[in-house]
């Protein structure tokens, strides 16, 4: 992609430390188509083909033609993403789009709708497409690419900790997980039961890239541990794909074939330290506890009444640390929390139990970087989920990039 | 076959040029403010307190305490995997517990180790016990080992 532009939108988006002050959006926006690419491992597939499987899907699903859309969300902070050019180009269009590279995935899956409603309402744009692909898995095996690039590029890590062993993100993470074991007596089971969940829910998912992979707690156990105390089952997979999902105003959402998902709340923090992750004053915690707070309160809602959540989930312990950080039990106590079946689709809030990453999250259904679980979240709400939770009507995306955090609060229309 | 990437070294004439250069003479130096006595780590150049620029690498004790560890068995990063298996460490520093220090903890038994427990500056070749860099650095060792070989 263009580099200026590229770096333009970087700097325009580099987390502030601590909560950000959001317009209020409750009730304004509404998801009315989601698409997928299909996912898999490493597969040689294109960047561009994916996304724009991800797009057309997402376009049909909404009942709307490409000239129909007039503004486009992505990732300007990733490589080979979306652009108002190359959407133009394929499609053979020529008319003015709105574009923002605070979209994609990540925490911006999350936030894409708040700076949708700017643009809606400023009518610079009325049907928006926010969409992320990536191709991390082909890299991967290239060994071209991959979430630790940008590590390895960063001055005081190459000169601070990459020569101490301290790369990639599975030991930062171990480390994590380690303090949390320490300051709160979590276990290595309670991690399982995170990845052992997942897994289930993959099984019942067909478009999850472990759908024929199971996984039970003696499996999990019996793996030692490669950076100890993470085991290979407790890190997310790294896939190739593309999600998108259409946003417009809420007030046109009954004009589109599906049942419409309002979005209720939005927040967004940035972790106080950045990228320099061993010096976060709270180290074994996320920005969750300062992004949720904000969502929860614009939504009129509490974690009380969420129906179904899912969060992205780069490692087990991310996972467990979201539950707690986005309010879903005390601080420290996730880990008795996700013990046994309290995450599966099948138990429900009310028996007792916190419908998690129905889809199986990255750590089973398909690394795209959360988009993906926005989309589950959706067809969730629309009751069209392939792991359905009974009765779901409001739904919690939690966000994370490492450096940041952002809560999406839904419900159905 | 390709050619394996070398170790990650430092770039010892870099922005963190007199945590190294220290090094090389045993000593372990971060950066402070003068005025307040605020660390400054990672370095900012201005401090994070009085928003002063008066800042200088101290000389510290070299004594901590193990604040979390990793016990990687197996090297993701490539270049990395002549030290593995290794202890990745996070070391708070006596002189402040809000600073925190990446380390590598070096002939300690892992299953010894809990958060909290005293550690000690241990200067050695980066690459300890397994390879040879050139460069010297700042690992840490439990001060447990450190006492029971004095004695
Ligand atoms: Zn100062």
């Amino acid at each position: 992609m263009d580099q200026n532009r590229c770096g333009r939108v970087q700097l325009a988006f580099v987390a502030q430390p601590g909560p950000a002050r959001l317009e209020n959006i409750k009730g304004k926006v509404a998801i009315v188509g989601v698409g997928e690419s299909e996912h898999s491992a490493a597969s040689g597939r294109d960047l561009d083909d994916m996304i724009f499987a991800a797009i057309d899907a997402a376009l049909v699903d909404a009942g709307l033609k490409p000239e129909q859309v007039d503004g486009l969300m992505f990732s300007g902070q990733s490589a080979g993403q979306m652009t108002v050019a190359r959407f133009r180009a394929h499609y053979g269009l020529n008319h003015d789009f709105w574009e923002s590279g605070a979209g994609g995935a990540f925490s911006f899956a999350a936030t894409a709708p708040h700076d949708a409603w700017a643009a809606i309402e400023s009518g610079k744009a009325s049907v928006i497409v926010n969409v992320h692909g990536t191709n991390w898995a082909s890299q991967n095996k290239a060994d071209e690419g991959g979430p630790a690039t940008a590590h390895l590029a960063e001055a005081m890590k190459a000169n601070a900790e990459v020569p101490f062993g301290f790369i990639p993100q599975p030991v930062y993470f171990a480390h994590v997980a380690r303090r949390h074991f320490e300051l709160y007596g979590t276990r290595p089971e309670q991690l399982g039961a995170i990845a052992v969940s997942s897994r289930r829910h993959a099984n019942g998912h067909p478009g999850a890239v472990m759908r024929d992979k199971t996984l039970t707690m003696e499996d999990y156990l019996a793996r030692e541990p490669f950076i100890d105390p993470l085991r290979i089952e407790d890190c997310c997979l790294i896939s190739d794909g593309a999600c998108a999902y259409v946003m417009t105003a809420a007030d046109r959402a009954k004009d589109f074939p599906r049942p419409p998902v309002i979005v209720e709340g939005v927040g967004y923090a940035g972790a106080i330290e950045g990228i320099h992750f061993a010096m976060e004053p709270e180290f074994a915690s996320t920005p969750h506890r300062m992004s949720a707070p904000g969502a929860f309160a614009m939504a009129d809602l509490s974690p009380g009444d969420v129906d179904v959540l899912a969060v992205y989930d780069p490692f087990t312990i991310v996972a467990l640390m979201a539950i707690e950080d986005l309010g879903f039990c005390p601080k420290g106590e996730a880990g008795r929390f996700v013990e046994g079946d309290r995450l599966w689709f099948d138990r429900g809030r009310a028996n007792g139990g916190l419908p998690f990453n129905t889809h199986g999250g990255m750590l089973s259904h398909a690394y795209l970087l959360g988009i993906n679980h926005v989309v589950e979240l959706v067809r969730q709400l629309r009751g069209e989920g392939a792991n359905q939770v009974a009765d779901a009507q409001v739904a919690v995306y939690g966000g994370f990039s490492g450096v940041d955090a952002g809560t999406l609060v839904m419900r159905r229309g | 076959m390709a050619e394996a990437k070398p170790f990650p070294l430092p770039d010892v004439d870099g922005p963190l040029a007199p945590l190294w250069q220290a090094a090389s003479q045993g000593e372990f130096r971060l950066p402070r403010c003068q005025p307040c006595g605020t660390f400054d780590w990672y370095p900012t150049g201005e401090c994070r307190a009085c928003h002063g620029s008066d800042i200088e690498w101290v000389a510290l004790s070299g004594r901590g305490t193990l604040f979390s560890w990793a016990v990687v068995k197996r090297a993701l990063h490539k270049p990395l995997a002549p030290i593995a298996p290794y202890v990745s460490a996070i070391v708070v520093i006596d002189e402040d517990r809000k600073t925190r220090f990446v380390t590598r903890l070096v002939d300690c038994d892992p299953e010894s180790l809990h958060a909290g427990m005293p550690v000690e500056v241990f200067f050695a070749d980066l690459g300890y016990p397994a390879v040879e860099t050139g460069v010297a650095a700042p690992l840490f060792t439990c001060r447990a080992t450190i006492e029971r070989d004095e004695t």
